[in-house]
């Protein structure tokens, strides 16, 4: 595939992407295929911001989410040839998204076998627990309580067992539909729909100081 | 985007579960940074696609090192086998010719039966050693032959480790009441190699049940409407030939038995029998 289309300016990069726009995931793919980058990077544009955030979720590391959308674009890249139209691309490329997820998360996992972290592990699902020491502080104002809040809800996502963390980000962040988080899962809709329900019970155990 | 929204979908949610729901989506969405494209775009050009085709980690990492030991093992294997093909001497160099021993007993002779190939295994060895002593030249030289392969073979078998069955080597010598396995035999009447005959097999053919009684044969009983019948012998004779051939207790016919005549001693009375059709 030819690179030196990268070099084009950028005012006729954003002429072409005016009419990218326009097309469908499956068009700008065939439009790839035959070398127009505008329309490869219509495609980045549509996903780059859906990808980092699902990235992020399922990894809580912002720099890693980024290393790990853009090696997803650079893996859709060069085996577009090989890609077929049965299935939706934003199923693929969460896909491939979900696996590099995974694998960076087993690394990870290997990699703090002896940290810290292991030594509060109280969840019997092998999954390291954050350490939360009591925090007796008065809260200062409502800002201060909203962030925590979100960080208590992001770390609750992290430390849920990867097999359940996937599920829950691609259907209450990412918003996507059941069978199209089975297809990205490759699981069955019953599968799918059963962990997300188990998902949601293990959040809400985990968040239960604000459920009173 | 082609991305559905889960709005689209009807679902029923507990009062708990739109909560976690709720709080989820009240994260802030994080984006990707301005230099997105930039650094993707060096990604790509930077990237060589043959980094990213599938690689062959797993093969090298483990079918390699599977196909080596498999290799090493079948050369092994292939070795070992060899050798204890080899460890047999005296198999080997038997003559085409092995001692037939005269066997009185049907189940003897099957016992007895010679090697039928050099490059048999050790458990056939038994059967071997057991043959009684011939009086053949060849079969006298490759007695010592036999016993010393047999030393080497002890010594060898102390480091092997493939398996042998050391009982059958020790195995007892069964034989009939009165059978000497290591007699003479005597009346072979060629060295060719065939299956021996014996005295009591021929008889029995003709449907004379003799047995053999202080070295004669004395005829037990004669099957009604055999050949034996008709030819008129009867109960309690002796056998003393057939075919003109002189029986003693360890005969046995090489090859095959015509049995056309048959010499009887009737009360003390030698006669010649026909043993062919009716008289």
């Amino acid at each position: 595939m030819a690179l030196d289309k990268f070099e084009n300016s950028d005012a006729e990069v954003r002429k072409k992407s005016v009419s990218a726009k326009a097309l469908s995931d499956h068009q700008l793919i065939e439009a790839t295929k035959k070398g127009d980058e505008a329309a490869f990077a219509e495609i980045v544009n549509r996903y780059r911001n859906p990808l980092t955030n699902y990235l992020f979720r399922m990894l809580n590391d912002y720099e890693e989410a980024i290393d790990l959308a853009q090696e997803t674009f650079v893996r859709v890249y060069f085996a577009i040839e090989r890609y077929h139209t049965d299935y939706a691309f934003s199923t693929y490329i969460y896909r491939i998204a979900t696996n590099l997820a995974i694998s960076e998360i087993r690394k990870k996992k290997r990699r703090r076998l002896l940290s810290l972290t292991s030594f509060f592990q109280t969840d019997d699902s092998g999954d390291a627990q954050e350490f939360h020491p009591p925090d007796d502080k008065s809260l200062p104002d409502e800002d201060l309580i909203e962030t925590e809040r979100s960080r208590t809800i992001e770390k609750a996502i992290a430390t849920l067992p990867d097999k359940y963390r996937a599920p829950i980000v691609l259907r209450e962040i990412q918003e996507l539909s059941y069978e199209e988080i089975a297809q990205i899962l490759g699981l069955g809709l019953g599968t799918t729909k059963s962990r997300i329900s188990r998902a949601r019970g293990l959040l809400r155990e985990k968040l239960k100081q604000y459920f009173d | 985007m082609v991305m559905e929204k889960s709005q689209n979908e009807q679902e029923i949610l507990s009062a708990d579960e739109q909560k976690v729901r709720e709080m989820c989506l009240s994260l802030k969405k994080v984006d990707a940074p301005a230099d997105f494209d930039f650094k993707l775009k060096a990604r790509i050009a930077s990237a060589k696609p043959s980094a990213l085709q599938p690689r062959f980690g797993f093969a090298l990492r483990y079918g390699l090192p599977a196909l080596a030991l498999i290799l090493v093992l079948g050369l092994l294997a292939f070795n070992g086998g060899f050798l204890s093909s080899n460890d047999n001497p005296f198999v080997a160099e038997s003559s085409p010719t092995p001692p037939t021993p005269a066997l009185p007993q049907n189940g003897a002779v099957a016992n007895a039966a010679p090697p039928e190939t050099p490059n048999q295994n050790s458990a056939v060895l038994p059967a071997n050693q057991s043959l009684p002593k011939a009086p053949q030249a060849e079969v006298a030289v490759s007695q010592p032959k036999k016993s010393e392969a047999d030393k080497k073979r002890k010594v060898k078998n102390d480091n092997f480790m493939g398996s042998v069955d050391k009982g059958l080597k020790e195995a007892p010598k069964i034989g009939p009441k009165g059978f000497d396995p290591k007699a003479v035999p005597q009346n072979i009447q060629n060295s060719e190699p065939s299956n021996p005959i014996s005295v009591k097999e021929v008889l029995s053919t003709n449907g004379i049940n003799a047995d053999l009684e202080n070295g004669k044969w004395k005829v037990r009983s004669v099957t009604a409407n055999s050949v034996g019948e008709s030819s008129g012998v009867k109960e309690n004779d002796v056998i003393e030939a057939i075919d003109n051939q002189p029986l003693a207790a360890e005969t046995v016919f090489i090859k095959t038995a015509k049995g056309q005549t048959i010499t009887i001693t009737r009360n003390g009375e030698k006669s010649q029998l026909k043993l062919s059709g009716k008289q």
